[in-house]
């Protein structure tokens, strides 16, 4: 776990820098002024980059430098905690029902294999759209799909990890399970999950835009930038940089976390070996 | 024999949970689905003409038994909002996903297979780096964003294409290149990694040892080889393909299952909703058990599975 981003390669370590920037942008977003960001002023409607700051302005004249920034708050926020959810509530579940075994055990994958059932994003935004569209709302059903991998991930590492002498050796010295969980096996799997994480970064981010766009996830006049992707989308003809500049705010975050996951992938890989 | 009905059991045990799930669905909503399905202001009397249209005044477990004996006769209900089947809504729209989705997937293959061999003929060359670089970029973009940028490269830049719709078979090129994209990039790399295996494999040494040329070797022998693990992985992605249309569908205005789907969101007609996501959910796991069915019986070494295969996670 120590030195995770140690000695990465040089694209996957500036990838972790764009994506220190996000992260960033992300925290002070949410600070910063409601009347910076939904200013609305109708004769600066559509105005080029350049004209209105350095990315222009939407469909209302509203800065989309400034949406942006608040819009890194909301939709990297979501992203971010629907990951954390997904990796607490998964790893919980998988950890003691590799360790417990029997009928909790194959409940679990039953479940799981429901889930899966569901193609993609196809859950997600049909649970979005019953619980109605809210950020929290957008985490709920991002987690109540994002679990599986880290459930499973935890369930086959427990089962391994509770093969080995030491995991019989603390039972003997009197743990017990919750102790033995907590102390012995999940610090011998943090890395697989951390991993996992960060490659599911990726897709919560896709999958907060996606919901978004499709106009189940947080509402308007929230910047989210799936949201701004969407609502720029009928002037695709008349002023692309209402649609350009979020949908590039995305393709860079994610290609980053990408990068840095496949890097720590790699790097995972190589120590499993040796 | 025995093989195969365990496989059949295991798919409708499938099917039946996918099933409760859909059915919970309507349940999650906040407060009285048949209020909200109406809207704010609705009268009271209508509310509860609808409620007892819907069966949701049944308790829970008669309307759990009465949404699958319709189920099992091919009966979704009706539409809130046009009183009309929601299967046949849905079957009117699935000529539009079909065409789609089969458009995209031969487009996907016709860019992968091509780019896949090249790359893995060219291992470690430019033409592989760069075409690992796209590949990336491919799968990284999702569609509603390489959907405008499409647009603007072909029907704004160059005029050539309609922005949306459906008429005709140039209507067809943007949302299938659109939803073909990442299934594209996806698959060439799937494509260069088979091909290199067999690419090292002896009867390829054997071959350019009898004086053939590299490239027609690779096709006339690597390929046949390469070829079935390809196809299983091209069938499990037409589950991808399916969520990509939702989106695409959206964008391009393409009268589909998933274009019907979120028009159903946004008028809150959540019947025509369950059964969209039950039949798209419904096609997702019988496609996925099939492609699993098929790779036991092609290849004896892989292990009988009982149950269908999840999809990937």
């Amino acid at each position: 776990m120590k030195g995770t981003f140690r000695g990465l390669p040089a694209a996957a370590r500036a990838a972790g820098a764009v994506l220190t920037v996000a992260l960033l942008f992300s925290v002070t977003g949410a600070a910063l002024p409601e009347a910076l960001v939904h200013h609305i002023d109708l004769s600066r409607r559509l105005a080029g980059p350049g004209a209105v700051g350095p990315f222009g302005s939407d469909e209302l004249g509203r800065s989309i430098a400034w949406r942006l920034w608040r819009g890194a708050s909301l939709s990297l926020g979501v992203a971010a905690a629907a990951v954390t959810f997904s990796a607490l509530f998964g790893s919980a579940l998988g950890l003691v029902a590799g360790e417990r075994g029997g009928a909790l055990d194959v409940a679990l994958r039953k479940l799981a294999d429901l889930v899966l059932a569901f193609p993609g994003l196809l859950l997600a935004v049909a649970l979005a759209a019953v619980l109605g569209p809210s950020a929290v709302n957008t985490v709920i059903a991002l987690s109540a799909v994002g679990w599986v991998p880290y459930a499973r991930l935890a369930r086959t590492e427990a089962r391994r990890v509770a093969t080995f002498d030491y995991v019989a050796a603390a039972r003997s010295a009197g743990a017990g399970t919750p102790r033995l969980l907590l102390r012995h096996v999940l610090p011998n799997i943090a890395a697989p999950l951390v991993v996992q994480a960060t490659l599911h970064l990726a897709g919560a981010i896709l999958a907060e835009s996606a919901l978004s766009f499709l106009g189940v996830g947080v509402p308007p006049p929230a910047p989210s930038w799936g949201a701004m992707l969407a609502a720029g989308r009928t002037h695709i003809l008349d002023a692309p940089h209402v649609v350009l500049v979020p949908a590039a705010a995305i393709l860079v975050v994610v290609l980053a976390t990408n990068v840095l996951g496949d890097a720590l992938v790699e790097r995972l890989d190589a120590t499993r070996r040796s | 024999m025995i093989a195969f009905l365990r496989w059949a059991a295991a798919v409708l045990l499938l099917l039946a949970g996918v099933a409760t799930i859909v059915f919970f669905l309507i349940h999650l909503i906040p407060g009285d689905p048949a209020a909200a399905m109406l809207g704010d202001g609705a009268a009271p009397a209508d509310v509860a003409a609808l409620r007892h249209e819907l069966g949701l005044d049944l308790p829970v477990q008669e309307q759990y038994i009465r949404w699958f004996s319709g189920l099992v006769r091919g009966d979704l209900g009706r539409s809130v909002l046009t009183k009309r089947p929601v299967m046949g809504e849905i079957l009117r729209a699935l000529p539009a996903t079909i065409t789609l989705a089969v458009a995209a997937f031969l487009a996907a293959v016709a860019v992968a297979v091509p780019t896949g061999v090249a790359a893995a003929l060219r291992r470690g060359r430019w033409l592989d780096h760069a075409l690992r670089m796209l590949s990336l970029a491919g799968v990284s973009t999702p569609n509603y964003v390489s959907a405008p940028i499409l647009v603007l490269l072909f029907s704004v830049s160059l005029g050539l294409l309609p922005v949306s719709g459906r008429d005709g078979l140039v209507s067809l090129v943007l949302p299938a290149a659109t939803l073909g994209l990442s299934m594209a990039a996806l698959l060439s790399r799937m494509v260069r990694a088979s091909v290199v295996e067999e690419l090292g494999r002896p009867y390829f040494a054997a071959a350019l040892s009898r004086g053939e040329a590299p490239t027609a070797a690779a096709l006339r022998h690597a390929g046949r080889n390469a070829l079935p693990p390809i196809l299983v992985v091209a069938g499990l992605q037409i589950g991808s393909l399916l969520t990509g249309a939702v989106v695409t569908e959206t964008i391009f205005s393409w009268p589909g299952i998933g274009r019907l789907l979120i028009q159903s969101i946004q008028r809150r007609d959540y019947t025509v909703v369950q059964g969209c996501v039950l039949f798209i959910a419904f096609v997702y796991s019988v496609v996925n058990a099939l492609v699993d069915l098929l790779v036991s019986r092609l290849d004896p070494r892989t292990e009988r599975s009982a149950g269908p295969r999840s999809g990937p996670a």
